[in-house]
C-alpha cells in the first residue's frame, strides 16, 4: 500500500512538472518549452555515483557472488547528436570497489555509445547502449581487459537550454578476456550514478 | 570524422599491445578471501629464519624474534636481548648449539656473535671469529654441508670473501679470490661446495674451492644456486631457471616475463619433492619435481600480496613441520603456507 502510495506520488509530480513545463508531450507550443535538439548539436556529461556489484559467471555457466564492496564510479562523456531523437557519443569513465582482503579492484572503461531519447517536454528519458572496452587492475599486479556492454536508461529534467540534470542507471556486463590460466569469467555490475548534462 | 578514426586507431594498438594477462582478474576477485594475518609485523625485511628445533629465530631490521616451533603457528613472537646498540641484524644463522648472528652498531662497527641460550633474559653474545670490525660487514651465514659459510662484502667493493667454520670457533678461508661482488648463496652436494656471486660461480671443497665456468651459464646475472637429490639449480635474474645433474649440460626453463619485465629470480627451496625459487616483486615460482620445464606461479598465489613481493629466501622447518614453507621478504613482512603434498593451502598467512 505504501509502495502504490509512493508510486503515485511520484506520477503526480512528473504530471505537474510536465505541465508547468507547457503541458504533457508539447515542445515548441509551450512559452517556456525549451529548444529541441537537432543534427550537430553536442552535449558533454559528467556522472558520479555508486558501483553496485552484482555477480560473476564462469564460462561453463556457473555463479559467483561479486564479492566486492558497494564502490564508486564516475565518468565523462561527450555526445553529438544525429538527430531529435538520437545521439552517439564516447564515454571514459574509472570506478573502484573492495574484496573481502581488503585490496582494492580498479576499472576503466571506455565506450562508444548509442543513444534514444524519448522526450517529454522538459524530462528526457535516455535509453541507450555502450560497448568498448573495459581495463581491469586488482590488487597489484593482476591486469587484463574485458570486452564490456553497457545497456542504460536514465531519467534528465532540462534546467535551462544548456543544463540538464537526471539519474543514470546502467548494467555493465564485461567479458574478461582469457588469461594465461584460462580463468576468463563475465563480471555483472550496475551503475547508479546522478548526472549533470551540458548541451551546446 | 578524422577523430574518429584516431579514437579506433589507439583502441586497436591498445588491444594489440597487451600481452595475455597471467591471471584473471574476476577469477582473483571470486575466489579472495581475507588474509590471515598475525602479530608480526607486515613491513618487516626478513633477512633470515632459522629453528633450532624448538623455536623459530627470526632476523629483521634491529631485532631478532623468536617463537615457539609448532604444526598450527599464529603464535606470539618474543624478542631476543642484543647486545647493546644494534643499528641491523645483516646475517643470522643457527649452526651446532648456538645462534649466530652479525650486526652493525649504531657507531659504524660491525660484530659477529654467537648465543647457545639466546631466549633467556640474561643471554650472552660471546665473540665469534674476530669480533668486531670495521669497513666490511658480513652479507650471508648459511648452513650447509655440516659447515657455515661466512660471506663478507668489503665497504670497498674489492674484497668480499667467503670463509667457513666446522665448529663454530676456528674459520677458514675458502680460497675463492678477492671478488668484486659479495658471494650471495652456497650450497653443496656432499664433499662439493658451490657459491655464487653475481656474475661468477665456484666450486670445490669448502677450503678450495675455485672459478667454475661453462659456457651455457656464461654471462649471466645469478640469483641463487641449489642442490636437491641429485639435481643443480642456478636461478638468474633474466628470468630464466638452470637445471643440471652434472653440472657439465645445463636445461633452461622458458623465460618467465611479466608486464613485459623478467622475472628476477632469487633463492632456492624444496618441499614436498617439489623445488620453490623467489623473485624480487613477484612472489615466488614452484618447479613440482624440481622439473625446469614445469617452472610456474602456484594457483592461487595471485590473490595473495606475496605474488608481488621481494621473496628473498625461504624456511622450511625440515624436521618438526616439513609441510610449511616460511617465505621471507623484503618489506613484506613472513608468509607462511602448507603444502600437503599435492597442493597449497587456499591462502598464504601474513605471519
Amino acid at each position: 500500500m505504501k509502495k502504490n502510495k509512493i508510486l503515485l506520488f511520484a506520477c503526480l509530480v512528473f504530471l505537474y512538472f510536465c505541465l508547468i513545463s507547457g503541458g504533457a508531450f508539447a515542445k515548441d507550443e509551450s512559452i517556456i518549452a525549451l529548444p529541441g535538439h537537432a543534427l550537430g548539436d553536442q552535449t558533454l556529461a559528467l556522472n558520479l555515483g555508486l558501483f553496485i556489484p552484482l555477480f560473476f559467471q564462469d564460462y561453463s555457466g556457473q555463479y559467483y557472488p561479486a564479492n566486492m564492496t558497494l564502490g564508486g564510479t564516475g565518468s565523462v562523456q561527450w555526445n553529438a547528436y544525429l538527430s531529435s531523437d538520437i545521439r552517439i557519443g564516447l564515454e571514459l569513465g574509472g570506478c573502484f570497489a573492495f574484496t573481502p582482503r581488503p585490496d582494492t579492484v580498479l576499472m576503466m572503461p571506455f565506450v562508444a555509445k548509442l543513444t534514444y531519447v524519448f522526450n517529454f517536454s522538459r524530462f528526457e528519458m535516455p535509453v541507450y547502449i555502450g560497448a568498448g572496452i573495459n581495463l581491469m587492475k586488482y590488487s597489484e599486479n593482476i591486469i587484463n581487459m574485458a570486452i564490456l556492454v553497457k545497456p542504460g536508461i536514465g531519467l534528465y529534467w532540462r534546467f535551462d537550454a544548456n543544463l540538464s540534470v537526471g539519474l543514470n542507471c546502467v548494467w555493465w556486463w564485461n567479458t574478461e578476456l582469457p588469461a594465461v590460466d584460462n580463468s576468463g569469467m563475465m563480471g555483472n555490475f550496475m551503475e547508479v550514478t546522478p548526472s549533470l548534462f551540458y548541451h551546446f | 570524422m578524422k577523430k574518429i578514426s584516431i579514437i579506433l586507431f589507439l583502441v586497436i594498438i591498445l588491444f594489440t599491445a597487451c600481452e595475455q594477462a597471467e591471471h584473471s582478474v574476476f577469477w582473483a576477485v571470486a575466489n579472495a578471501v581475507p588474509e590471515v594475518d598475525n602479530s608480526l609485523n607486515n613491513f618487516l625485511t626478513v633477512v633470515s629464519m632459522v629453528d633450532d628445533g624448538s623455536n623459530f629465530y627470526l632476523a629483521a631490521g634491529n631485532q631478532i624474534y623468536y617463537r615457539v616451533v609448532s604444526a598450527t603457528g599464529g603464535e606470539p613472537w618474543s624478542t631476543v636481548i642484543l647486545p647493546p646498540s644494534v643499528e641491523v641484524v645483516t646475517a643470522m644463522e643457527f649452526f651446532g648449539t648456538s645462534l649466530y648472528a652479525s650486526f652493525l652498531f649504531h657507531n659504524g662497527s660491525h660484530g659477529f656473535y654467537y648465543n647457545s641460550t639466546p631466549t633467556q633474559p640474561t643471554n650472552t653474545w660471546l665473540a665469534a671469529g674476530g669480533g668486531t670490525f670495521t669497513g666490511k660487514q658480513i652479507v650471508r651465514l648459511k648452513v650447509s654441508g655440516g659447515s657455515m659459510a661466512v660471506s663478507f662484502c668489503d665497504y670497498n667493493g674489492t674484497n668480499n670473501q667467503l670463509y667457513f667454520t666446522n665448529d663454530g670457533t676456528s674459520f677458514f678461508d675458502s680460497t675463492i679470490p678477492a671478488e668484486t661482488h659479495p658471494i650471495t648463496d652456497v650450497t653443496n652436494a656432499g664433499a662439493v661446495f658451490w657459491a655464487i656471486t653475481r656474475y661468477k660461480i665456484f666450486s670445490g671443497a669448502n677450503n678450495s674451492m675455485s672459478e667454475y665456468s661453462n659456457a651455457q651459464l656464461a654471462g649471466q646475472s645469478y640469483g641463487g644456486i641449489f642442490y636437491s637429490t641429485g639435481t643443480y639449480y642456478v636461478s638468474n635474474q633474466s628470468g630464466v631457471v638452470y637445471s643440471s645433474l652434472d653440472t657439465g649440460t645445463w636445461t633452461a626453463s622458458a623465460q618467465k616475463v611479466i608486464n613485459q619485465k623478467a622475472v628476477c629470480f632469487t633463492e632456492f627451496a624444496e618441499i614436498g619433492g617439489n623445488v620453490l625459487v623467489g623473485t624480487n616483486k613477484a612472489g615466488y615460482y614452484e618447479m613440482p619435481g624440481g622439473a625446469v620445464a614445469d617452472l610456474g606461479i602456484p594457483p592461487n598465489l595471485s590473490f595473495s600480496k606475496l605474488s608481488y613481493a621481494w621473496v628473498i629466501r625461504f624456511c622450511i622447518d625440515t624436521v618438526a613441520n616439513p609441510d610449511v614453507a616460511y617465505m621471507l621478504t623484503a618489506q613484506g613482512g613472513l608468509y607462511s603456507n602448507t603444502y600437503d603434498g599435492s597442493a597449497w593451502g587456499a591462502d598464504w598467512t601474513h605471519e
